[in-house]
């Protein structure tokens, strides 16, 4: 497939008066590894918002795989293979590891009230267990497999959260903050992960304040500033960049 | 047959009843987190139409079609289900105690609809004079014991529902987007049909168990349906665990024997408004006291669920 | 132009009784539902006051109000506070277990008889094109000094500018250094008062009996849920609305469809706007 494969144009959230995003231009190669950073308030979040049907742009398009997708619903969104992360790592709390990225896994048609009365569901997709099994075994939470979520440490929480989206077989990812809150012997799992990702064909679009990590993965960095994108380009680029410097000075990220 | 006995069979059938609708509510209100003050208009359509389509004399109302039971009840549960699907549209674009509110005013409304559409409701009068299933194959008294069997299939059949249901794919995403609405959303799950689904279906059930509820009381009216019956179903729920599996049960029949009890109490007649208000009393100082100090019920949902995880990778 | 009237009375008694449950709602964080038995009680103690002691009706009312008052602060102690820790589910569970222990009592000790209270404020008048009784003038007229005796101390007062603070924040206003237990004991002290003086108005026009409290909860809730459940003028004002509609639609249609009408309205007005008719989106007046 040619041209970009997430494509936002003039994208402007207004909440009240305030602009938490102005004006963004923003394009994602396929097969990519890309982030978004930006110190506090520059408006990432609101962007992946929009992005995913989590929020509807006061002006602005947004087209995913070609398609028109602004103003959909998040689950619309998300079954078109757009498929994204919370800052904040809840999942579902009453389910267990394994349970939720069963959740993530499964089709619709098995979830209908239907299926439960019909039965027939277990027998469906042992492709579905291997994939789990393979992916907790990745991130090393194997033995937590029947551990609810209410009682894991937000760390662990976070990595079940990265585990049960790549359930859902995603197109296209978008991890807001996925690093933050993990440990370091996690993170580098985390990157690897990415990476192996990536090879599988899904593109990525990462949020995070940890700009080693950031900088180690990612193919494009897009820094944001109060509503706007103010430099694009290769991590060696963006470091260069006096204005991308001006903001990091003195601020803590 | 001593009074006692046949006091406690009476009870035990109610109790039945309770755990019946205990048990759907959990499944919409425990499981998928919609948290249903209307359960007694649902009740109330179902009855109200099994009474109407089966009714044998048909004098003074507009409709009566004179079916037979199974087709009443089947009338009845159907009913129900378009009623739910009614109130459930507009409901579920409101959340939380917004929605509570708004499923206590369509319950409200419906029972204030029963009083005033005499014309097929009978109003205030209502129905007293129908037949209950079998009952030429059992004497008088022996009744009782019949009800109190039937009750308590139903019970166990809709707690075989109940299981299956809870344990599967679609129980498993009720308890996932009633905690978080969002990831299951992200994950494109289309939280909200599943909502209505559940709502809906938990309709169709209320409506099919209101008979059983009007052949224990033998009569239908619209005080049969207040808010009490909502109200003591979620207090059944809440005693005995939301979200459980056992919890249902064991509530409603702690509940109803707790608070029958205090009408084996014998005494003079000036004190008959004294006993139907200890009930009340009874009823209020046990919710109070579970939800200060085991506000989580007596079953957990924990516990409920535990074994399930388990035998899950095989 | 009668209904009018009937709807201005019936909307304020339904505007004091709907304040004190927002006012809980928004301090407490969850909704009382025993509220509506507290105004039982007010009808009740003011119909003793006023028959059996033969008190003035309007020390009768300033009694009751008083009683009921303190009453709803010691109940907020006693069983609202232990359970507060376990979230406002386990509150309104609570509050529905009051209720329902209220009614009990109330029923225990004063029957289950109707009632009314024999003042002869009854008489009915002619005042222009309406006719009208004394009763009526004096429900309109005093909830209207008390709301604004309430919009004075909510805003005039330490007290006052502490509960609106905390009605909008509790988090900050607890690290601000506000008293919160205090606010607390005085929310529940008004809302209760205000929940008795609307039992004492009932009383006044209308039957005195033990349902009163469920048949009037209902309909509170609705005002309340209507008005936005956090804005008290909102609430005043859909009070007044609900009010209106109820005896207005007497003019078109058979007068038992009354709370028919306040559930279709509360229900029309949900749907519109889920946040409640006087809300600002976004924000949370007191």
């Amino acid at each position: 497939m040619s041209g970009p494969i997430l494509a936002v144009h003039g994208v402007t959230k207004l909440f009240g008066g305030v602009a938490a995003v102005r004006g963004v231009d923003m394009t994602v190669q396929p097969r990519s590894i890309s982030a978004v950073i930006g110190p506090n308030g520059a408006g990432k979040t609101s962007l992946f918002n929009v992005v995913t049907g989590f929020e509807e742009p006061t002006e602005g398009t947004v087209r995913f795989q070609g398609d028109q997708v602004t103003g959909l619903e998040p689950w619309q969104v998300a079954q078109r293979g757009l498929i994204r992360t919370f800052q904040t790592p809840t999942g579902f709390p009453a389910l267990s590891v394994w349970e939720n990225l069963m959740v993530g896994g499964s089709r619709g048609p098995d979830e209908s009230l239907w299926a439960a009365f019909r039965g027939g569901w277990q027998a469906a997709d042992i492709s579905t267990h291997e994939r789990a099994r393979r992916l907790l075994d990745d991130l090393g939470l194997w033995d937590l497999r029947d551990t609810l979520l209410a009682d894991l440490s937000p760390g662990d929480v976070k990595l079940v959260d990265f585990a049960r989206q790549l359930m859902a077989q995603p197109v296209m990812l978008l991890l807001d903050e996925p690093a933050s809150g993990v440990d370091p012997g996690s993170i580098e799992r985390l990157g690897n992960l990415i990476r192996q990702v990536r090879e599988q064909g899904v593109t990525v679009l990462v949020i995070d304040h940890n700009i080693g990590f950031v900088l180690g993965i990612a193919d494009q960095v897009h820094v944001m500033s109060l509503g706007q994108v103010i430099a694009s380009g290769t991590p060696d680029e963006v470091v260069r960049d006096p204005e991308v410097i001006e903001i990091y000075l003195g601020r803590s990220a | 047959m001593s009074g006692v006995l046949l006091f406690l069979v009476g009870v035990l059938t109610l109790a039945g009843i309770y755990a019946i609708l205990a048990m759907i509510l959990n499944l919409e209100a425990g499981w998928a987190g919609m948290w249903d003050l209307g359960l007694a208009g649902l009740v109330a359509v179902g009855g109200y139409v099994f009474i109407i389509t089966t009714q044998q004399t048909h004098d003074d109302v507009v409709i009566a079609p004179g079916w037979p039971i199974w087709a009443g009840v089947i009338a009845g549960s159907v009913a129900g289900g378009i009623v739910a699907l009614v109130i459930g549209i507009p409901s579920l674009r409101v959340r939380g105690e917004y929605f509570l509110i708004t499923t206590l005013a369509f319950a409200e409304v419906i029972r204030q609809l029963s009083i005033n559409l005499g014309s097929v409701t009978r109003g205030t009068v209502g129905f007293n004079q129908f037949s209950r299933p079998f009952d030429s194959w059992v004497s008088g008294s022996g009744y009782r014991w019949l009800l109190l069997g039937l009750v308590w299939l139903v019970v166990l059949i809709v707690n075989l529902v109940m299981r299956r249901l809870g344990r599967s794919p679609y129980g498993r995403l009720l308890r996932g987007f009633r905690d978080n609405d969002p990831v299951a959303r992200s994950l494109g799950k289309h939280t909200n049909k599943h909502r209505i689904q559940t709502f809906v279906f938990a309709g169709l059930m209320y409506g099919a168990v209101a008979p059983l509820y009007v052949w224990f009381i033998r009569t239908v009216t619209p005080s049969l349906f207040t808010s009490e019956v909502t109200f003591v179903t979620w207090t059944a729920l809440v005693i005995g665990g939301i979200a459980s599996m056992r919890g249902p049960v064991i509530g409603a029949l702690i509940l109803l024997i707790v608070t029958e009890a205090a009408a084996l109490v014998q005494g003079l007649g000036e004190m008959a408004v004294v006993l139907a208000s200890v009930r009340f009393i009874v009823l209020g100082i046990v919710l109070i006291v579970v939800m200060r100090f085991r506000p989580e019920g007596l079953a957990s949902e924990r516990e409920a669920f535990a074994s399930a995880s388990g035998r899950l990778q095989q | 132009m009668q209904n009018v009237i009937f709807g201005l009375v019936t909307g304020s008694i339904l505007a004091i009784a709907s304040v004190g449950l927002s006012m809980i709602r928004q301090t407490e964080g969850f909704i009382n539902i025993a509220h509506g038995q507290l105004l039982t009680l007010g009808a009740f103690l003011g119909y003793t006051f006023v028959s059996t002691l033969e008190m003035n009706i309007f020390l009768a009312g300033l009694l009751s109000m008083l009683l009921v008052g303190i009453l709803g602060a010691l109940l907020a102690v006693i069983v609202f506070r232990p359970v507060a820790k376990s979230g406002p589910l386990a509150q309104l569970f609570t509050s529905i277990g009051l209720a329902y222990l209220l009614f009990g009592l109330i029923r225990v000790v004063f029957g289950a008889n109707v009632t009314f209270f024999p003042t002869g404020f009854g008489t009915r008048f002619d005042l222009g094109p309406v006719n009208i009784t004394v009763g009526e003038i004096l429900i309109v007229v005093v909830a209207a000094v008390v709301v604004g005796l309430l919009a004075l101390f909510l805003t005039q007062t330490r007290l006052g500018t502490w509960i609106r603070a905390t009605a909008s924040n509790p988090e900050l206003a607890q690290l601000r250094g506000i008293p919160v237990n205090r606010v607390s004991h005085a929310v529940w002290f008004v809302a209760s008062a205000l929940a008795g003086l609307a039992g004492v108005m009932v009383g006044l026009i209308g039957n005195v009996h033990s349902e009163l409290g469920w048949t009037q909860t209902l309909i509170i809730l609705a005002a309340a849920v209507l008005g936005g459940l956090g804005s008290i003028y909102g609430v005043l004002a859909s009070g007044l609305l609900l009010g209106l509609a109820m005896d207005l639609s007497a003019l078109v249609i058979p007068t038992s469809y009354r709370t028919v009408v306040a559930f279709g309205v509360l229900i029309l007005g949900l749907l519109l706007r889920p946040q409640g008719l006087f809300v600002r989106a976004g924000s949370r007046e007191a």
